[in-house]
């Protein structure tokens, strides 16, 4: 006789790294990045006796009332790159597929594809299609109010909330120049997911609508170059679900900022790190000059600001090379932010897109790098300190638990 | 004590044992029940050729418990058989019945 209070599914649990899970021995498929998306039913707890749970603990098994879908995989079998699973209001799990479109130039359109997820032999298998779209504000091609020149985008799946109760969606829109591709976020929707599958999935509801548009995620305001200038150019690059679930893009800054009167003198830089627009970390240096007492403040700010103390590494008095903006300026004064990711220049700062919808900016010595903190959807956390080369990061959705590696990791 | 005698003595104490482990025998009006080892045969009713179910045996239906087993996070979701009934090569019709989990 079957016990039907016997636990079953998948019992190996833990931080994925090197194609293991944790210390259970069990050989898995390493997810390519470390975020992981939580189904959680609000099933009862698992009750085992104590000689169930020694048996448990010999055959390194854990019993959960709630799954991992961990970098894409479910029971170590992907389930594709814009699919996912949706648990509707009865706590029936369809599995969802999208697809993406223009049919206008600031038209975004996704297909849906509905198909009852995870019931063997008996009830509908059959797939439902259905379709929605919405206006965005600027996805278009072309050249574009910031002088951008777009030549292509791509739309993209980016999260999944919890039991797939919402998805986000990103539009990625591609410039080129002499250095390579740039691509940064020109819109953030969000899929929302409704109803009572019933057979066929035809009880879903779905909900199409942008969550930030191209006047948040990418602008530039002011002249570079000026004596008395200002110029502030802000990219977003990835999007996520914050701890709280709120629809987020990941995005950095190059602000600066100088002033004279040919007597006094200010001067602002920053590289920041945002969250939909709101300064998470930085690397800010505000110096002020006094003709009067021809003496000079210096402040520097941020996570790795212990490191410096001259303003020369941001701006030298002689107009030489700056240790700082050097690193992210070539002849697109965006270039390092805009395109590459990381900055070996010992003595200055290098910027990280942690493939775990983090990112971080660190202080690079002659042989290793400082992170001090870390950019993260539960927030900015402390980093793993010195570093070889770059860092991995994840995040356990269901426990809140981190943690970095120095190579990729997921739990699962 | 020559080996005749041994022999002699152990024949002895055999009988002695034996004599006091006898049993009085059954009353013929009230016998011992049949307590196994006994076949009593029934002839099945002649619906084919006489030598049980023949292979292969082809699915016609199957029932299920209302009850099914989930897996421990939820997602996973299989019926369990309440009976399933076959034809078998002489188109004679085999029921499986199942216990409900």
């Amino acid at each position: 006789m079957i016990d039907p209070n016997a636990p079953c599914g998948w019992p190996w649990h833990g931080l994925i790294a090197g194609g293991y899970v944790g210390s259970t021995g069990k050989a898995v498929n390493q997810p390519d990045h470390g975020w992981s998306w939580l189904i959680d039913m609000g099933l009862p707890a698992i009750s085992r006796t104590p000689a169930q749970a020694a048996a448990d603990a010999a055959a390194h098994y854990e019993w959960r009332n709630y799954a991992l879908i961990a970098g894409g995989y479910l029971y170590d079998t992907h389930i594709g790159g814009a699919s996912f699973i949706h648990v509707d209001e009865a706590n029936i799990p369809w599995r969802i597929t999208l697809s993406f479109s223009f049919p206008a130039s600031n038209t975004l359109r996704v297909d849906v594809a509905i198909v009852r997820f995870g019931l063997f032999r008996d009830g509908v298998h059959s797939t439902l299609e259905t379709n929605v779209s919405v206006n965005c504000e600027h996805i278009d091609l072309g050249v574009s109010s910031t002088g951008d020149d777009y030549s292509d985008r791509i739309p993209r799946l980016w999260d999944v909330w919890t039991n797939g109760a919402r998805a986000l969606l990103g539009v990625e829109l591609i410039a080129s120049d002499f250095y390579g591709d740039y691509y940064h976020l020109a819109s953030v929707a969000e899929l929302s997911i409704s109803g009572t599958g019933g057979e066929t999935g035809s009880g879903l509801s779905f909900e199409l609508a942008e969550l930030h548009g191209y006047s948040t995620l990418r602008w530039v305001d002011g002249t570079y170059g000026d004596e008395n200038g200002e110029i502030t150019g802000t990219w977003h690059r990835f999007a996520y679900y914050d701890s709280a679930g709120v629809g987020s893009a990941g995005g950095m800054q190059i602000y600066d900022f100088a002033w004279s009167d040919g007597y006094d003198s200010v001067q602002d830089a920053a590289l920041r790190l945002l969250k939909s627009g709101t300064v998470m970390d930085e690397l800010s240096c505000h110096r002020d000059f006094s003709g009067d007492t021809h003496s000079a403040t210096t402040t520097w700010s941020g996570s790795i600001a212990s490191h410096y103390s001259s303003p020369d590494a941001w701006r030298p008095w002689d107009g030489s090379t700056s240790d700082i903006l050097s690193a992210f300026l070539n002849s697109n004064p965006y270039f390092a932010v805009a395109h590459g990711d990381t900055n070996n220049q010992p003595g200055s700062v290098g910027y990280q897109r942690i493939n775990a919808h983090s990112h971080a900016i660190f202080y690079q010595a002659a042989s290793s790098r400082d992170y001090a903190s870390v950019v993260t959807p539960t927030g900015v956390i402390s980093g793993p300190g010195a570093a070889m080369g770059d860092i991995y990061f994840a995040w356990q959705r269901k426990t809140g638990a981190t943690s970095f590696a120095q190579n990729p990791i997921c739990y699962v | 004590m020559s080996q005749l005698d041994s022999r002699t003595r152990d024949e002895l104490q055999r009988l002695t044992r034996q004599q006091t482990g006898r049993q009085p025998l059954p009353d013929p009006a009230n016998p011992t029940p049949v307590s196994g080892g006994i076949g009593l045969g029934q002839n099945p009713t002649a619906t084919g050729s006489g030598t049980g179910i023949a292979s292969p045996l082809v699915e016609t239906e199957r029932t299920l418990h209302t009850t099914q087993m989930v897996s421990s996070d939820g997602l996973f979701v299989w019926s369990v058989p309440a009976t399933i009934t076959f034809l078998d090569a002489d188109n004679r019709t085999v029921e499986f019945q199942f216990s409900a989990p």
